[in-house]
C-alpha cells in the first residue's frame, strides 16, 4: 500500500471491528449458549471467537497490507456453508420460519459476496498501479479476469460450477436453494444422493451406462413385479439426473453471458468516462449484468421445455417414491397415501351434498308461504263457491219457472242476473273484507 | 480510462463502513421483536371451514350504505392490504367512508386438496356475500378484487350478476396470453396433472421459487445487501421485515383449484374464450352487466396492463372505467404514492354509483 500510516490505522480499525463484532455477537448468543450446553458442538463453538480473532490479527499483515479477508460470517467453522453454524446457534432462540431469519440468511450471503467482490477488486486495484490506469493495460487485465472467471464455468468443473452466474463473487442461488432445500419439493433422500453424486464428480456416464444396464435386467421369482417397479422408478431418476445436467448446461451459457456484458460495460464505462466510483455500484452493475442475461434465459423456448423436463422428472421419481412408501406402510398396516386421498376426495363431496341440502332446506324455511295460502283461500272463495251459488241460483229459477201457472221466461235474464249479483254480494262480505272495511 | 475510480483504501474503506453497518445491524435485528401485520380493527363476522370473513371497524361517522367486499388471491396472505398504518389499502377505503369486509382463505391442509374452483366461487365467495347481504338488507353488494382474486370475482360477477352492485377488479389477469407475461409462458409446458396428482396441493414455497425465479439476483442477492443501509432505522427495518413476512407467507395452494386454475386460465386462456365452466355453468363475461372499474400498474411484471385491461372489450357493462397507477404489482397497494392515489379513485368510483 501507497501510505503506511493509513494502513496501520486501518488495520487497526478492520482488527477492532472484528473484536467488537466477536464480543456483540457472544453476547446475543450468551443467554442461548448458557441454556443449551448439552447440544452437541455448542462447547466448542464457544471457543472460536477467540480462535478465530488470533486467526485474523495474525493476518492482518501491515507490511504487505494483505487484508484478513474472512469476516465471521463467511466461513463456517466447520467446513459448512457461510455461518451455517452460527445460524445453527442463533437458530436455537431464532423461531423457525421468521421473517428475521431469513432476513440474516439473506443478508448474510449478500454481504458474503460482497466481501468476496471487495477482495477482488481490492486486490486488482493493488495489481493495477497508477501508471497503468490511462493506459491499454488495464483492458488486457480485465480481458484476463473475465476470461479467468468464464473459466469457472467451462472448464473441467464447469458444469457443477453452479447454475447461476452469482456464483463467480457471491451465492445468492446458494440462499435460495438453502431456503427451499426442506421444501417437499426438494426434500427427497434419492435426489439429494444424486445431487450429492453430481456434487463430487462421482456421477459420470461410466456410471449412468452402469445403472442403465442394470435397470434392463429382467425380474425373477417372488418379487419379480416389485423388482421391475424399482428398475422403472430408477429409470425415472436417472431420466430426471439428465434433465437436471441439460438444465444446468443451459444455465452455464447464462453465466457466461453475464461475464460478457459486464466486460463490455465496463468497456464502455472506461470509454464514456464515467468511471465507476464505489464497490457497491459495481455490484449493482454485476447484478443488472446477471439479471438481463437470466431475463433473456427464461423467456427463452429452451428454458420453458428444459425446466419442465427437469420439474415433469422430479415430479415423476417422486410417485414412484411415494408408491413404494405406500407399499410399506400397508404392509405396516397404516394408512396408505392413497387411502388418505380418497377419504379427503369423499369427505370434500359430503361435505358439498350436506350444503347442498342444507341451502334447500334453508329456501323452504324461509319461503313465505303464508301469502300463497291466502291467495289460493281467496280464489276458492271467490271462484268455487261464488260458481257453486251461481249454479244454484240458476236451479232455483228454474225449479220456479217449472211450477205449473208460472211464466216467467221474459225475465228469466233479469232475475238469473239478480241471483248472481247477490251471491257476489255474499261472497265479497266475507268476515275479512267487513273487518276491513270496519276500519 | 480505468473504469473503477477507486483507490485501494477506499474499497478497503467501504468494505470496513459496511461491516460497521452491518454489525449495527445485527443488533437491530436482534432487538426488532415480533413483526406485526394487519393494523385496521376489525372483527370476524363469519367463518366457513377455513375461510374467516372480517369486518372492519368503520373509522368515519357516515358510511358509504352498501359495503363493499375485498376478494383476495389465494396466493400469499391478504394483510398485504393492510399491510401498515401509512400503507393500507383498507384503511384507505374505511377512511373514504366504505363499509370494508374481507375474505381470509386461511391456509389450506391436506384435507383441502380436492377443493375446486366452484367450492370457492360459488360456495365460499356465494355464502360470504349472502352473509353480508343478510346482515345488511340488502340484495347486492359491491365486490373488489385483487390479483387472483380479481378473477375470481369476475367469474363470481358473470355467475351471479345479481348479487354485484358494482365490480372493482385491481391488477386482475383477465387474458392469460399476452405476450410479456413469464409466468404464462412457463406455464404453458407444465404438466400440471403430473404435478398436482404428485404432490396433491401445491407448496406455496414452490410457487415463492417461482416468483423469486423471475429477478433471483435482485431478490435474493442486492435486496438484502441494500437492506444493510436501511439496519441503523429501527422504523424502516419493521417496514422491510414486514414486508419480508408477507413474501414468504405463502399457503399451499388446494390441488384441484389449482389444475382448473392452471389449465383453463393459463394454458387455455379459456376466461378471455368464454370456455371456463365453474360448477357446470359457462363463465359468460357478457354477464357482467354491473358498472366496472378495473385498476391496473403500469409497471406490473407479474400482471402485464395488457392482460387486465382486454376486460373492457369482453364485459356487458355500458358503464367500464379504468384506473392506471403508475407502479408495479405490490407498488399498488404499498408504495406510500399508491396511498394518496388508489382508494380514493376506488371509493369516489363507488360513491358515484351509489
Amino acid at each position: 500500500m501507497a501510505n503506511d500510516a493509513f494502513s496501520v490505522d486501518w488495520m487497526q480499525g478492520w482488527t477492532d471491528l472484528q473484536r467488537k463484532i466477536w464480543n456483540d455477537w457472544t453476547a446475543i448468543a450468551g443467554d442461548s449458549l448458557q441454556a443449551n450446553r448439552t447440544v452437541p458442538g455448542m462447547e466448542a463453538m464457544a471457543q472460536w471467537p477467540m480462535q478465530w480473532l488470533k486467526q485474523a490479527t495474525e493476518g492482518a499483515n501491515v507490511n504487505t497490507g494483505a487484508m484478513p479477508w474472512m469476516m465471521p460470517w463467511m466461513q463456517g467453522q466447520t467446513g459448512g456453508a457461510p455461518m451455517a453454524d452460527w445460524m445453527r446457534m442463533f437458530g436455537v432462540y431464532t423461531p423457525e420460519a421468521s421473517p428475521e431469519k431469513t432476513v440474516i440468511n439473506g443478508m448474510m450471503s449478500a454481504a458474503s459476496g460482497f466481501m468476496r467482490m471487495g477482495k477482488e477488486i481490492f486486490e486488482t486495484l493493488q495489481r493495477v498501479g497508477e501508471t497503468q490506469r490511462d493506459g491499454n493495460e488495464w483492458t488486457k487485465q480485465l480481458d484476463r479476469a473475465i476470461q479467468q472467471a468464464k473459466a469457472l464455468f467451462t472448464g473441467a468443473e464447469g458444469g457443477m460450477a453452479g447454475m447461476h452466474p452469482m456464483s463467480a463473487w457471491s451465492q445468492p442461488m446458494q440462499m435460495w436453494m438453502e431456503m427451499f432445500k426442506d421444501s417437499p419439493m426438494l426434500s427427497s433422500s434419492l435426489l439429494q444422493n444424486m445431487a450429492e453424486a453430481s456434487k463430487s464428480g462421482t456421477w459420470n456416464q461410466d456410471m449412468t451406462q452402469w445403472l442403465q444396464q442394470l435397470l434392463s435386467t429382467p425380474g425373477l421369482g417372488l418379487t419379480r413385479e416389485k423388482q421391475e417397479r424399482m428398475q422403472a422408478a430408477m429409470a425415472e431418476a436417472l431420466a430426471y439426473q439428465k434433465a437436471v445436467q441439460e438444465f444446468q448446461s443451459l444455465a452455464n451459457q447464462v453465466n457466461l453471458k453475464a461475464l460478457d456484458l459486464l466486460h463490455k460495460r465496463l468497456l464502455e464505462r472506461g470509454a464514456t468516462d464515467k468511471p465507476i466510483e464505489s464497490l457497491r455500484e459495481l455490484y449493482v452493475l454485476w447484478v443488472d449484468c446477471c439479471e438481463e442475461s437470466n431475463a433473456e434465459f427464461v423467456r427463452s423456448s429452451e428454458f420453458q421445455e428444459a425446466n419442465s423436463r427437469m420439474v415433469n422428472g422430479m415430479m415423476r421419481v417422486q410417485q414412484y417414491q411415494q408408491n413404494m412408501a405406500d407399499e410399506t406402510m400397508a404392509a405396516l398396516g397404516m394408512p396408505t397415501r392413497r387411502e388418505m386421498n380418497t377419504s379427503h376426495r369423499q369427505v370434500q363431496d359430503l361435505k358439498r351434498r350436506v350444503r347442498s341440502l342444507e341451502d334447500q332446506l334453508k329456501r323452504l324455511q324461509t319461503q313465505d308461504t303464508s301469502a300463497e295460502l291466502r291467495s289460493l283461500r281467496d280464489d276458492l272463495e271467490r271462484m268455487d263457491v261464488r260458481n257453486l251459488r251461481q249454479e244454484l241460483a240458476e236451479m232455483k229459477t228454474v225449479l220456479e219457472d217449472a211450477r205449473p201457472g208460472v211464466t216467467s221466461a221474459p225475465d228469466k235474464g233479469g232475475a238469473a242476473t239478480k241471483a248472481r249479483a247477490a251471491s257476489r254480494d255474499k261472497a265479497v262480505s266475507t268476515p275479512e273484507t267487513v273487518a276491513k272495511k270496519g276500519e | 480510462m480505468f473504469p473503477i475510480n477507486m483507490t485501494p483504501q477506499q474499497a478497503a474503506e467501504e468494505l470496513l463502513r459496511f461491516n460497521q453497518k452491518l454489525l449495527s445491524g445485527m443488533t437491530a435485528l436482534s432487538k426488532t421483536g415480533p413483526i406485526s401485520t394487519g393494523v385496521s380493527s376489525r372483527e370476524a363476522v363469519y367463518t366457513d371451514d377455513k375461510v374467516t370473513l372480517y369486518r372492519y371497524q368503520p373509522r368515519v361517522e357516515k358510511r358509504h350504505r352498501v359495503p363493499v367486499l375485498v376478494i383476495y388471491a389465494l396466493v400469499n396472505r391478504p394483510y398485504m392490504a393492510d399491510l401498515q398504518e401509512d400503507r393500507s389499502l383498507i384503511r384507505g377505503l374505511l377512511d373514504e367512508g366504505m363499509d370494508v369486509y374481507l375474505i381470509d382463505w386461511g391456509y389450506p391442509d391436506g384435507s383441502d386438496r380436492y377443493l375446486t374452483m366452484d367450492d370457492y366461487i360459488n360456495g365460499y365467495i356465494y355464502r360470504c356475500v349472502q352473509h353480508i347481504c343478510e346482515a345488511h338488507d340488502l340484495y347486492r353488494i359491491n365486490v373488489l378484487g385483487i390479483c387472483q382474486g380479481g378473477t375470481f370475482s369476475i367469474c363470481f360477477s358473470a355467475l351471479h350478476p345479481d348479487k354485484v352492485r358494482n365490480l372493482v377488479t385491481t391488477v386482475t389477469p383477465v387474458d392469460f396470453q399476452t405476450p410479456d407475461n413469464l409466468l404464462s409462458r412457463w406455464a404453458q409446458t407444465l404438466d400440471v396433472d403430473l404435478l398436482v396428482d404428485t404432490l396433491g396441493n401445491i407448496p406455496g414455497d414452490l410457487l415463492n421459487f417461482t416468483f423469486l425465479s423471475m429477478n433471483p439476483y435482485r431478490l435474493t442477492g442486492q435486496k438484502y445487501l441494500d437492506m444493510v443501509d436501511l439496519l441503523d432505522s429501527q422504523e424502516k427495518l419493521r417496514n422491510f421485515l414486514r414486508m419480508e413476512k408477507w413474501i414468504f407467507d405463502s399457503p399451499d395452494q388446494a390441488g384441484e383449484t389449482f389444475r382448473q386454475f392452471i389449465k383453463d386460465f393459463y394454458q387455455c386462456n379459456g376466461l378471455v374464450k368464454g370456455e371456463v365452466v365453474i360448477g357446470g355453468q359457462r363463465v359468460d363475461l357478457k354477464n357482467i352487466t354491473m358498472p366496472v372499474f378495473n385498476v391496473y400498474a403500469s409497471l406490473d411484471h407479474l400482471v402485464p396492463p395488457a392482460a387486465s385491461k382486454v376486460l373492457k372489450d369482453l364485459v356487458g357493462s355500458t358503464d367500464y372505467s379504468e384506473f392506471a397507477f403508475k407502479g408495479g404489482h405490490i407498488g399498488i397497494y404499498v408504495s406510500g404514492r399508491a396511498q394518496q392515489e388508489v382508494p380514493p379513485a376506488i371509493a369516489n368510483w363507488l360513491k358515484a354509483r351509489g
